[in-house]
């Protein structure tokens, strides 16, 4: 598997991840859980910025070099 | 009037009064009563005994004798709040038994407690060693507390220095099938979302004995019939595997990249999921 396509991956997961976090903070009874889910919720978001700027530098590079995923 | 009518009379009448005095003085359990509640106690039983079976006697003389006794502990209990030596007169103070390890046979003396008493009050307690007391000390209400020495306490989550979530008492939602609407209206649930949790559990309303809604909004259920698994929610551990493999992924491709901007940014990415779920951990478990 490619690094892109392990990073898109990733995102996906995080995607995934940040729905049910947002389901369960909704759901809270404690106000620190709720601000624990919603911490985490940030954070993720950063990391999924971080790999989305990834994956256009990445495709920025293979349009340069004119190399497909598959060739790489 | 018939004298055992006339008893009968009396008993019931008392027993209202008894009944009121005694809410009135407090809840406090038998063990709890101080030396002064516990007089009262016996003084107001016996006055009541007396006036419901001696008919020879006047009720009315009953009466002021129970009034008497009933207004003196109220007057005193509302000193004893107000005032703290008038308190230590009245409840009395605790006597320390044990003192950096060391029973103090003078105190015991005082209170007229054997060694085997003392010992039998910290069996009671699971303590079979006296050298595990750091301090006990003979409360008012006749109970021993003891702190045990820091290396026999029990260890706890802040010992170990890991971070527990707070804990906010379960709601019972559901009971005997049917569905409890005050306590879930103070969870912020509606009996939509209720019935929408029941049918992802895949049970039936009429099938639920009991059923909670935990702190962190997760419904959990008791069926009726104890043949059958309760379902449980796979939400929480999902979403923790998820999130270590993610964790996971990102350090591999920290390993796997060659350029040096992306690993850097990996490895970065790698330590802020790792701290995520240190974090979360505790809330999803």
């Amino acid at each position: 598997m490619s690094e892109s396509t392990q990073v898109k991956h990733c995102i996906a997961n995080i995607k995934y991840i940040q729905s049910t976090l947002s389901s369960l903070s909704n759901g809270s009874q404690t106000e620190d859980a709720s601000q624990v889910f919603n911490d985490t919720m940030l954070l993720l978001d950063e990391v999924k910025s971080d790999l989305s700027f990834r994956i256009i530098e990445q495709t920025k590079g293979n349009k340069e070099t004119g190399k497909t995923e598959e060739e790489k | 009037m018939s004298e055992w009518l006339n008893v009968v009379l009396r008993s019931v009448s008392l027993l209202i009064i008894l009944f009121v005095i005694t809410t009135i003085l407090g809840k406090k359990q038998l063990s709890q009563l101080s030396v002064f509640e516990y007089i009262t106690g016996i003084t107001i039983g016996s006055i009541v005994a007396e006036i419901a079976i001696s008919t020879e006697r006047k009720f009315s003389h009953g009466i002021i004798g129970v009034a008497v006794w009933f207004f003196i502990p109220l007057f005193v209990s509302f000193l004893a709040i107000r005032n703290k030596k008038f308190r230590d007169i009245v409840e009395g103070k605790g006597t320390v038994f044990v003192k950096d390890g060391k029973i103090l046979e003078n105190n015991l003396k005082k209170e007229k407690f054997t060694t085997d008493e003392l010992l039998e009050k910290l069996r009671n307690k699971n303590i079979f060693q006296i050298t595990d007391v750091e301090f006990a000390v003979l409360e008012t209400d006749g109970s021993l507390s003891v702190l045990q020495k820091k290396e026999n306490q029990p260890l706890t989550p802040k010992d170990l220095g890991v971070t527990v979530a707070s804990i906010k008492e379960p709601q019972t939602v559901i009971m005997d099938g049917e569905i409890l609407l005050e306590p879930l209206a103070s969870t912020g649930m509606s009996v939509n979302w209720l019935k929408t949790e029941l049918t992802l559990l895949d049970v039936s309303l009429d099938n639920v004995f009991l059923g909670q809604i935990d702190q962190s909004g997760e419904l959990t259920v008791d069926l009726y019939d104890d043949q059958l698994k309760a379902p449980t929610s796979k939400e929480k551990p999902l979403l923790l595997a998820r999130l270590k493999k993610c964790q996971a992924e990102m350090e591999l491709l920290a390993l796997t990249s060659e350029d040096k901007k992306g690993k850097q940014m990996y490895y970065n990415n790698s330590n802020k999921l790792k701290e995520a779920v240190e974090k979360i951990t505790p809330y999803l478990n």
